[in-house]
Parts: structure tokens; sequence; C-alpha cells
């Protein structure tokens, strides 16, 4: 099937994002702003090809994408590349030899305060979905200053068995409903650019634990054929976050918004702008007044 | 092997119709109208009787040929009268429908006949592309979407909302769940590789209709192939031929009845306007049309449309041998058999399904 989203995304004009860098606790950010409106930051791993998908929330947003764990994390940066050159076949020691996450939801929370100020909405797409969630919960902060919480993707909670297969064929088909639709993307990064931080081992029981205790309304989008969390994963979120709503994203792998950008970014627009009242269809349908 | 019987539920005066579909319904009588009906659900309930383990219903529209437009409300009335058979839905016509509520009706189904419902999907003919303003040219995606949508609303715990290409739902949490857990088993009713591919993909089952046996033998072929590389084995009741039927006492009374039916074969099921058929087959294959090109003006009866023939004529013998070639050649389990054709009285099909309930089922049954 052909990736119908992409290119019709393709045509939509693109605001031009200023870059710049931002100190926040240990970690440099890399951040991207455009846009104008409420603020939303977004939290990425890694660039997962979401240009049209930015382009479409920027239209309406003013949008902050905090890149963690590329140019943002050096240090872990530097040390990769050397236990790469030292261990070029051991990818799945390397996280031993790094340093961990600790300190990246505070680091969230004092971004977000100094880009957007006392309220923002926060919007994380896979690992970042999984940073997001960790940063509502182990970063609280009362009264919470995020309207409205977006996961796309999170895959720490119900993580499919057997994540992550690095190999080229397999890190394809862990990211995308169709392969063919890479090139429509602009290609997948590399999977050793992935810094194994990020990397979810094994499904985090007790992070599922807390889930009742996020207190913003909150909208949980997985595709359809997302390879990277079991079947219950989607409805675990609706169970247990006491504001949350779940949207399916049809035929779409684990990278929605790289993949039907026009569809997320509908559906994260509307939740963003109106919350749980998303719900109810505002659009008029007459066809001859 | 399995018989189901094709609850059409036909218009008692059928053979009175005009040619072309759509039919009007000033062609309809009430009172004869609600016998149809009657009679067509005693013959699901004689059916039963008679061994068949299946009743199918089909979604058609604008022709008392197959009076079911809404197969969900005949499938529910049916459930309280015939109270063994299973209830094959084959099928709604996904791509005209709102796929929610179709989730709603099976899980309905399922639940009023305690678990005895079969579902299936179908695209529908070119003609009832008309029926409810879908666009022909869309009308394979939405049967894809639809039928993802439909098992992700009947297996999902929680509610949830529906971003797709053709549908989007922000609320979807049916009720009541299928009785047969995690989903009532499914049949895709198709031809074409990338549908069949898909049924073999997904698990489920594969409805033919009305070909020779020779054209079914190498689309069960690849279904079967394609399950094996899916992981599966499709069981019999995993493939299903829908066919005409019409069965006598001997070859030769089949026969003369045969050639008392005006040109000797049934009359084409739905003839629609040339011009109609040739825009909706050019939009279903993604093709340019230009009326004004190929044709100056449809004349009002020049209508396309073909007799689907009878799959299965002859005595109790000559049919048990046909249907038993389905089996051996085409691994098919079920077969979904339409009595109902032009002429015949409800009386007569009564007997048909008697002589076949009596004389053909024996011979079918252990295979």
């Amino acid at each position: 099937m052909e990736s119908y989203d992409q290119s019709r995304a393709g045509n939509e004009p693109s605001i031009p994002f200023r870059e710049f860098q931002i100190n926040a606790g240990r970690f440099l950010l890399n951040c991207r702003e455009a846009g104008q409106g409420l603020p939303v930051i977004f939290l990425e791993t890694m660039r997962w090809g979401h240009r049209a998908f930015y382009d479409i929330l920027s239209q309406r947003f003013h949008m902050f994408v905090l890149e963690f764990g590329t140019a943002g994390v050096e240090a872990i940066e530097e040390r990769r590349r050397e236990f790469h050159q030292q261990n070029p076949d051991a990818h799945e020691n390397f996280d031993l030899h790094i340093p961990k996450l600790e300190g990246a939801e505070a680091a969230v929370r004092e971004a977000a305060r100094t880009l957007a100020g006392d309220s923002y909405n926060l919007v994380g797409a896979t690992q970042g979905a999984n940073l997001a969630l960790r940063t509502i919960l182990r970063a609280p902060i009362d009264p919470e200053p995020v309207e409205s919480l977006v996961l796309l993707s999170p895959n720490a909670i119900r993580t499919a068995p057997g994540l992550f297969d690095l190999d080229g064929d397999g890190w394809s088909s862990q990211l995308v409903a169709d392969v063919h639709r890479m090139n429509n993307i602009g290609g997948l990064p590399d999977s050793r650019d992935l810094p194994p931080m990020f990397l979810p081992k094994e499904s985090d029981s007790e992070l599922e634990q807390w889930l009742p205790q996020v207190r913003c309304p909150t909208l949980a989008a997985f595709g359809t054929r997302d390879r990277q969390i079991t079947r219950e994963a989607p409805s675990t979120y609706r169970a247990n976050i006491p504001n949350c709503h779940v949207s399916l994203v049809y035929d779409a792998g684990h990278l929605i918004a790289a993949e039907r950008p026009q569809a997320v970014a509908g559906v994260v627009s509307d939740f963003i702008e109106n919350r749980e009242t998303f719900v109810v269809n505002r659009q008029r349908t007459v066809i001859n007044p | 092997m399995k018989a189901s019987y094709l609850g059409a539920m036909g218009y008692a005066d059928r053979h009175l119709f005009p040619e072309t579909w759509p039919i009007p319904p000033a062609c309809h009588e009430p009172q004869l109208s609600v016998q149809s009906y009657q009679e067509g659900m005693e013959e699901c309930e004689f059916a039963e009787e008679m061994g068949f383990e299946w009743v199918s219903f089909s979604e058609h529209h604008y022709s008392g040929r197959i009076a079911t437009g809404n197969p969900a409300v005949m499938a529910a009335a049916v459930a309280e009268r015939c109270k063994k058979v299973k209830l094959a839905m084959l099928g709604p016509l996904l791509p005209l429908n709102n796929p929610v509520r179709i989730a709603e009706e099976m899980g309905m189904l399922d639940n009023i006949s305690n678990g005895r419902l079969i579902m299936g999907f179908l695209r529908g003919t070119p003609n009832e592309d008309q029926v409810y303003g879908v666009n022909p040219s869309e009308g394979r995606e939405r049967l894809f979407e639809g039928m993802d949508l439909i098992r992700k609303a009947l297996t999902e715990e929680q509610p949830f909302s529906w971003e797709g290409r053709y549908y989007q739902f922000r609320t979807v949490s049916v009720w009541p769940r299928p009785v047969q857990q995690p989903l009532p088993p499914c049949i895709m009713a198709t031809r074409s590789d990338d549908t069949v591919r898909y049924a073999a993909e997904n698990g489920m089952g594969l409805g033919v209709s009305f070909i020779p046996v020779e054209m079914m033998e190498p689309i069960a072929e690849k279904y079967v192939n394609w399950c094996r590389v899916a992981g599966w084995q499709p069981t019999s009741d995993d493939i299903v031929f829908r066919g005409n039927i019409y069965v006598a006492e001997t070859d030769q009374a089949a026969q003369d009845w045969l050639h008392s039916l005006p040109g000797g074969q049934p009359r084409p099921a739905i003839q629609i306007s040339r011009s109609v058929a040739q825009v909706v087959q050019a939009a279903r294959a993604g093709e340019e049309f230009d009326l004004r090109r190929i044709l100056a003006g449809s004349p009002q009866d020049d209508v396309v449309g073909r007799s689907l023939g009878l799959n299965f004529l002859g005595s109790p013998d000559t049919v048990a041998n046909k249907i038993k070639e389905y089996h051996e050649r085409c691994g098919v389990g079920v077969v979904d058999l339409f009595f109902q054709q032009p002429g015949l009285t409800h009386g007569e099909v009564m007997q048909e399904i008697e002589l076949f309930g009596k004389e053909v089922l024996p011979q079918i049954k252990e295979l």
C-alpha cells in the first residue's frame, strides 16, 4: 500500500524551524522551534522522519522539539563511538558502559519551563513518549504545568518480547508497517545511533504500577501494526490512567507520526486543543445548505 | 462436509420483475412480501431439520431476489427459529457500511444465538457501489480498513478512537462482545489475490462464489499456501463455496426444468446499464473513463449482466459428485447453496431441500 499521507503531506507549506541548543541539568539539548499558539514540548530521541508531522503541528501550535539522545548527550555519544571502535559487534553490551537516564526527567521539566513557561503540552514519540511519561511520574510538580500529555507509541510498558533486533531488516520492520514507505519518510536512522539508554529491554512493570498517578488528560496513540508492544498495551493505558484516551492509528507501525503524519497530527491537535472533549465532532457535514 | 442454506428470502413473484436493476419499489406488494419472508424462514427451519449445519445471509440491495438489504435483521429473526445451525453472515458489504455498526450487529448476533455466528466480509457486486454513494475506486481500501476496525472493535478491552483513512471514530467501545472468544470464525468472500492473501495472513477462512471448480482450484491453492506461510493450516470449515443449485429426482428432470427457462438458463441475477457498469469497473480498476469517447449515449435498454449459471444441476448423485469435486480439488468443506432459482415456488424449494437432505447430504457428510 502506498504512503498515502506522506505524499499529501509533502504539499503542506513548511514553516522553517529555528535551531538552537539549551542547557538543562547535565544535558545539552538540541532544540527546534516554530509556530505560534499553545506551547507544545515534543520529546524525541532520534530524528525519526517526523518532518511532515512537525510541519502540520507548527501551523497550529508553538512547537519546541527537544532532542534527547543525539547531539544532546555528547558524553554518551563519545563513549558510544569509543565502544564501537573497540567492540564493533557487541551492541548488546553497550548499555553496560554508558551513563544511565537519571536526570533526564528533571531536564525535561527544566527545559520546558525555560522554553514555555508555567503551562505547556507535553508530547513524546516512541522512547520520547516513555520519557514524557516518566517525567510526569518521576519528576512531579504541583501544580502540574502539563495541560495535556500525548504519548505516541510508548513502548516501555507491555513491551513485545524480543526487542530489539538491530539488524537491518529487523530494525526496519520493527519501526514501520511497510518497509517500502521508508523512502517516503526519508530513510531511517541507523540503529546504532539509538542510545541504548533509551531502549526498553523489557516491560517496565514499576512504571505501569504508577500509571494511576498521571493526573493530566492523556492521549496514548498506537499504530495498529506496531510490533514493539503487546496486544494489550493500549488498553493498559486506558484502564490505568484516570483521564486517558487511546487512539489506534490504522495501518501504521511503531513510527505513527512518520507513517501517517496527517492522521496523527489531526488527533493530536484536536486533543491538545480540546482535551477530553476531542471526542465530540464539530465538523459541519451539511452537503447542500 | 457441511451444507449451508442461503437464506435469500426471495420475493415470491421475483420471476415477474423487470430485467434491469434496481427493481422499482412499485413491484412490491406488502402481503406477498410478508408471505415471502415467512416462507423463506420456513425454508431455513426445514433446512436445519434436514441436516444443513449453516444458514447464510448476504447483503444485497434494491432487489427482491435476495431480499436481505440488512442481513443482520434477517439473521436475528432466523436465530429465533433455528436453534442449532450456525448463522453465517456472508456477508455484510463492508465498503458500504459503518464498520462499527457492523461490529455491533455481529456482537449482538453472536450473543442472541449463543455463539453460533460466523462472520464474513465482502466488497459487493458493482451495482451495489451505487447504493450508499461510495466511490467504487475506494471500495477495496475501505474493505481492508473496515475489517481491521471490526476486528479491533470486537477484541479491544477498553474504549479507543480510530484514525483511519476512510473512517474516524473518537469513541469505539462495542457492546456486547462476542460469545466466541476472541472472535467468531471469520470468512473473507473473495477471489482477488490481495484479499485472499489478507484472509490467509489474518487467520480467516476463504469464501468463493459461483465459479466453476477449475477456476476455484488455483484460488484455493494460493490460499492454502499463504496460510502455510502465515503459520497455520485451514480446517475444512475454512473453505466455503457458494453455488447455485437445482436438484431433481433425475438428471433428465433437472435438464427439463433448465430447458423450460427462457433462453435455457437462469436469467442474469443483476443487469445494469452498460455505461454505468463500465464506469464502475473502470473506477474499481483505478482507470480513467471517458464516457463521451466510448459511448455516444447509452440507450435505456442497453444493459449488461450475465447468468451465473448453475454449479450443481441434476439428480442427487450428480449433485453429490459435483460437490465432491469441489471438495477434492479445492478443499471445500462447506457448500453454501442458493436454492431459490427463478420461477420456483416455495413448495418446490421445500421439495428440493428435502431431496438434498435425504439423498445428497448422506453422500457428502463424511468427507
